[in-house]
């Protein structure tokens, strides 16, 4: 046997029920890698591209991210690389913040020197297929290595950001094309998505 | 404060908050109740809708589930608690000590998953032992029913065969 031997075990097809659509919704939720309690995050015991908790340590919480445009978290993608020993992925989050400030300067500081895990909606969610419907509602970026912040710009005559910041947010060296939060059902991960901005309790 | 006395300042607080008028003493409200209802955390913000929107979240739960008893577990932020061998999804939202106990009980590793408990905890789980129930007994919640309907042994009738003389 290989190293991770790469075989395929499903046929790829189109699903004619629910037909795959582009575009992330305007909410997203961002934490701060250092706040997962990775001990209590629990994989799909099927599907290893499935978290179905993500847990967070005592104390800490997420925080939303607002995207009120009409392309949300334009510029977010993921695309394969090549590495020394096998291929990996990198991700990029990108985001507009319509706002400037002294708050908002503080956001931009913390974004340029953490690391981040965010969890967005895709505006396909699966809901119509026999398995698992809902499973691709939610997406998990920065879960491996943490998003850095690789693009933080203020353009105050540029028409996308209109004076506020472009950010693009990226992780490199993933091993896994993509994660989803799903926790058994469409009901149960919106619950889950919510739960990640509950005020924090010590 | 009692469950009618705090339902009735917020039937007075309905008015204003429809009109977007809510005062400093029910901001001040809100702030202080919010999580007894809710069992929430009130974040305090500048947010001009926010303390409306959770008027209308504290009426609603009040209204429709009453004041709870506090809940001495809470979740960690994330987590939301599914199994196939429980009907209903538990979040803090819906946190009892009783659901906290009975899931405990199945599976006591998911204490990792609380991030507030009583130290005590495996004693309760031990003194929950469920009560025989009668006919006339309902449970409180579904979940609680799941197991016991689960754990009670079967009874099967047998029909007695009506012989022709």
């Amino acid at each position: 046997m290989g190293y991770c031997d790469g075989i395929l075990e499903k046929d790829i097809e189109v699903t004619c029920e629910d037909l795959v659509v582009k575009g992330i919704e305007a909410n997203g939720v961002i934490i701060n890698r250092k706040d997962i309690k990775f001990s209590e995050v629990a994989f799909n015991n099927d599907n290893k591209n499935i978290i179905e908790k993500l847990t967070l340590n005592e104390g800490t919480k997420g925080y939303k991210i607002y995207v009120p445009t009409p392309t949300p978290f334009s510029g977010t993608t993921t695309t394969m690389e090549e590495g020394t020993n096998r291929k990996t992925f990198t991700n990029n989050l990108g985001f507009v913040i319509l706002d400037n400030g002294p708050e908002v300067a503080q956001i931009i500081d913390a974004l340029a020197t953490g690391e981040f895990v965010v969890v967005y909606e895709n505006k396909y969610k699966g809901l119509q297929k026999t398995t698992s419907p809902g499973a691709a509602t939610y997406q998990i970026v920065g879960y491996y290595q943490g998003l850095k912040a690789s693009t933080l710009e203020n353009d105050k005559y540029s028409d996308d950001t209109e004076g506020g910041w472009n950010v693009v947010l990226t992780e490199t060296k993933v091993p896994k094309s993509a994660l989803f939060l799903y926790a058994g059902s469409a009901e149960a991960s919106t619950a889950a998505f919510k739960t990640l901005l509950d005020e924090a309790q010590a | 404060m009692t469950e009618q006395e705090i339902m009735s300042l917020l039937q007075e607080m309905k008015a204003r908050s429809l009109s977007g008028g809510l005062s400093s003493s029910d901001r001040r409200f809100i702030e202080q109740y919010y999580e007894r209802i809710t069992f929430r955390p009130f974040a305090r913000t500048s947010c001009g809708r926010c303390y409306n929107d959770a008027f209308i979240e504290m009426y609603t739960t009040l209204k429709k589930h009453g004041l709870r008893p506090m809940s001495k577990f809470r979740l960690c932020n994330g987590v939301v608690l599914q199994s196939a061998r429980f009907k209903e999804i538990v979040t803090n939202a819906n946190m009892t000590d009783q659901i906290a106990l009975l899931w405990l009980k199945d599976n006591p590793h998911r204490i990792g998953l609380f991030s507030r408990y009583p130290e005590n905890w495996k004693e309760l789980i031990e003194q929950d032992e469920p009560q025989p129930q009668s006919s006339e007994e309902t449970p409180e919640n579904e979940t609680e029913a799941a197991l016991q309907t689960e754990n009670q042994p079967k009874r099967v009738k047998k029909q007695r065969k009506h012989i022709n003389p």
